[in-house]
């Protein structure tokens, strides 16, 4: 699991691009199935179970509503008054709800994986103050809304009962604060060299390979969608499932691109419980 | 050689107020040297003046030198690579929100390439031993490990002179303690110049060489720590911040090499005598009780389904008139009982009983969090008799300043004086020596006894035994989300071994009835 959150600025973030890119271009309810179910699995995987019961809720709530809109589509399944449902209206819904929730899903897990620390890593690269901005208001801000409750509860406490008063007081005591920082800022040398950006990962042998890997399948998967695979239509018949070259190469690109991640944890799991077994006997 | 000097040098700040008048002295490298005074004598203005680009603005005249250049003609990347500073309060000096990342700020700064930051980051880490909250954020560390960042991050910068002014006033005891540990290890094992101003001297005296007492401006002693006893006269305000054992050296009219620790205090003839000479009597037993202004009856309380209780099966009774003082170390629920006393907390389970129409004032850690106005006057004028309160708390002078241009020990007067206009029944402090100088905490205990004096309940949480231990009626010790002992101070400091005052560490199997040197003594 650790690996994972470890990993490469670089890596992660091509990795999002591509897998969240296609998720949202693509209507192949075959990449979107492999989408979703990549999604759920790395949710399941970093704990957040309950989250993935939203995502079937999602599709089914999407399939369910879209014929009510929609009345395009041949195969018409039973009138509604006198209006059509159809089927492939349904199909439509439930694939448009399969998209939303891989989405959502991956969304998730970049919350978790990509942390506060990667997205400094790429601001810095690319304009070190810009690093140094986001850095600073990830704690400013969770800092000013502690503040004015401690402020909104001591005065409450004195009788002062006027959330605007603790406001405001909070923007001026901080204002204050943001006064001595400014001075640790200058003493610590702010301004008088070209800054650098210090980032804890490093792009090293293992890391390349890694990236490699990531550009290697998102290129093919975008390559087989570019040359016509994937193409997916609806209305007003559904097309059935391609079998052309492209459409494989994109099912089985994509399909390893969303277990990847699934992959790292698993294994490192394994080998995180064989340490474990090896533990229990040294200590018979 | 010297690293500081200043021949004749004065400096008045803009609007006219003379901060330093012609002081001279002469810093030789590698020395450890501690500035005191009592708040606005000047200290903080004569630290900022040597670093380059924190100098305030206004008026200078005389000379100060850094290694030999005019200080103002150091130039500001010299100024930041080689003059450290650590500033007063551990929280808005931090720039960034991760550990790592504020400990490479200034390397970055100085544009140091990725791998040189790496190597220092990782030495700075481990020296300072920060190795395990290094991923952090640095909001969940403690004050205490927020200042040790802060001069972590001066210090990877590899700087040959340390400015630090007051950084351990808002800290505890404990943390206090180990930052000037940190600190003097830089200064043995480095060479680095460490030039400190701080109100806190017990400890830091005694690693001192060389000690500057500054008052108005001018530098009224400047010798060896020893000597102080020769330098200072016996009565002057300035000799209540010093360690116990040079007072009470001081005490019995001493003129040599003065006592500076504990122990050397507890071996030196005439210390002995002085300290077997006093006498003191303390009322025994607990004290009558008067009327429960609020009760608060086995509470539990915890902030989250996944965290510890803080408190835990605690019980307390507030009565009127007395001062009821509660100690205890960081972390151990001081601050959390006091605000289930004012209401601010519902307990779990247990109850919190406030006598019918009673008016409860709660002074928090930062005084600042009760004011509003933008002057002292503004924050008391709403009130009948506030001219005589202003008077009381010394303030009338201060009406037309801002209250966060005050000192500490301002605000915490002016903090007073607006919860005092409202003849408040019971009065709640959370550690209100925080940031104040020992003038000012000399004062504040003589306003505490006349506010129960004149029939109100004090409670107050606090880390200072000194504090207690001359102006409180009961002393409780809150441990572990639980009050372990309760008694009146003289029981209680004599009874505790470690947790007690400095002057009863002194005393103990010398003079068993000494617990503090101001009252009784």
């Amino acid at each position: 699991m650790r690996s994972l959150e470890r990993a490469h600025p670089l890596c992660c973030f091509v990795y999002l691009a591509a897998v969240l890119g296609i998720t949202i271009f693509t209507r192949d309810p075959i990449a979107l199935a492999e989408s979703a179910v990549g999604a759920a699995l790395l949710l399941i995987l970093s704990g957040n179970i309950r989250i993935v019961i939203w995502l079937p809720v999602v599709t089914v709530v999407s399939a369910v509503t879209n014929p009510v809109f929609v009345h395009r589509g041949d195969t018409v399944l039973f009138f509604a008054g006198d209006l059509p449902v159809t089927a492939e209206a349904v199909l439509y819904g439930a694939v448009f709800g399969l998209m939303i929730s891989a989405a959502a899903g991956w969304s998730i897990n970049a919350v978790k994986y990509i942390t506060t620390d990667k997205y400094i890593w790429l601001f810095g690269r690319m304009l070190p103050v810009s690093g140094l901005v986001l850095s600073c208001g990830l704690r400013l801000v969770p800092l000013f809304i502690r503040r004015t409750r401690d402020f909104s509860a001591s005065q409450g406490a004195v009788g002062i009962r006027d959330t605007l008063k603790a406001f405001s007081a909070s923007v001026g005591y901080s204002a204050e604060e943001a006064m001595t920082s400014a001075d640790s800022m200058r003493a610590r040398g702010y301004g008088t060299a070209r800054r650098t950006s210090y980032s804890l990962y490093r792009l090293g042998g293992r890391e390349t390979v890694q990236l490699l890997a990531v550009v290697l399948v998102s290129v093919s998967a975008v390559s087989a969608m570019i040359c016509g695979g994937g193409a997916f239509e609806f209305y007003p018949a559904v097309s059935g499932v391609g079998l052309s070259a492209a459409d494989m190469l994109l099912y089985i690109a994509f399909g390893i691109m969303c277990v990847m991640p699934s992959c790292v944890i698993l294994h490192e799991n394994i080998k995180r419980s064989r340490i474990g077994c090896y533990d229990q006997g040294a200590l018979k | 050689m010297s690293i500081v000097s200043a021949k004749e040098l004065s400096f008045s700040y803009p609007d006219g107020r003379k901060a330093l008048d012609k002081i001279s002295f002469d810093i030789p490298e590698g020395s450890f040297v501690t500035v005191c005074g009592v708040s606005g004598c000047g200290k903080s203005t004569l630290l900022r003046l040597m670093k380059q680009g924190l100098a305030p603005h206004g008026k200078i005249s005389g000379v100060l030198q850094y290694c030999g250049t005019d200080s103002s003609l150091v130039p500001l990347e010299d100024a930041a690579r080689d003059i450290g500073f650590v500033m007063q309060d551990p929280e808005s000096q931090i720039v960034t929100d991760k550990v790592w990342h504020e400990l490479a700020f200034s390397l970055e700064s100085v544009g140091l390439p990725s791998d040189e930051i790496r190597r220092r980051v990782g030495e700075m880490a481990s020296y300072f031993g920060l190795e395990n909250v290094f991923e952090r954020d640095v909001a969940s560390l403690s004050g205490g490990q927020k200042q040790l960042l802060n001069l972590a991050s001066a210090a990877a910068l590899h700087p040959k002179l340390l400015l630090l002014d007051e950084p351990t006033s808002q800290l505890d005891p404990i943390a206090a303690n180990s930052f000037i540990d940190a600190v003097s290890r830089l200064n043995r094992d480095f060479g680095v110049t460490i030039i400190i101003a701080e109100h806190r001297l017990e400890e830091l005296l005694y690693i001192s060489d060389r000690v500057m007492v500054m008052e108005h401006g001018r530098i009224i002693a400047d010798c060896s720590p020893r000597e102080i006893c020769t330098k200072l006269p016996k009565d002057h305000e300035m000799m209540s911040a010093m360690p116990v054992s040079v007072r009470v050296y001081s005490m019995g009219g001493g003129n040599g090499n003065c006592p500076l620790s504990v122990r050397e205090g507890r071996t030196d003839e005439l210390c002995r005598r002085v300290v077997e000479g006093m006498k003191a009597d303390h009322p025994l037993g607990l004290p009558e009780t008067s009327e429960v202004l609020i009760s608060a009856h086995r509470l539990w309380v915890s902030y989250g389904r996944n965290t510890p209780d803080v408190l835990k099966d605690t019980s307390l009774e507030v009565m009127r008139g007395r001062i009821y003082a509660v100690l205890g170390g960081n972390g151990s629920g001081k601050t959390t009982l006091l605000k289930c006393l004012a209401g601010m907390i519902k307990p779990l389970s247990g109850s919190v009983k406030q006598k019918k129409n009673i008016v409860c004032a709660y002074l928090p850690q930062n005084p600042c969090e009760i004011f509003t106005e933008d002057t002292v006057k503004e924050e008391l004028f709403r009130f009948s008799g506030w001219e005589d309160m202003a008077e009381r708390f010394a303030l009338t002078g201060l009406l037309d300043s801002h209250p966060y241009d005050l000192s500490g020990g301002e605000r915490q007067r002016l903090a007073l004086a607006k919860l005092l206009l409202k003849n408040p029944d019971v009065l709640l402090l959370d550690e209100p020596t925080k940031g104040i100088d020992a003038c000012a905490k000399t004062k504040l205990g003589g306003y505490l006894k006349s506010i129960a004096d004149s029939g109100a309940a004090v409670v107050l949480v606090t880390h200072d035994t000194e504090l207690a231990a001359g102006c409180a009626d009961i002393c409780g010790l809150l441990f572990n989300g639980e009050i372990v002992s309760e008694g009146r101070p003289y029981g209680f400091f004599s009874e505790n071994y470690f947790y007690t005052t400095p002057a009863r560490r002194l005393a103990k199997g010398i003079n068993d009835n000494i617990i503090t040197l101001d009252i009784g003594g």
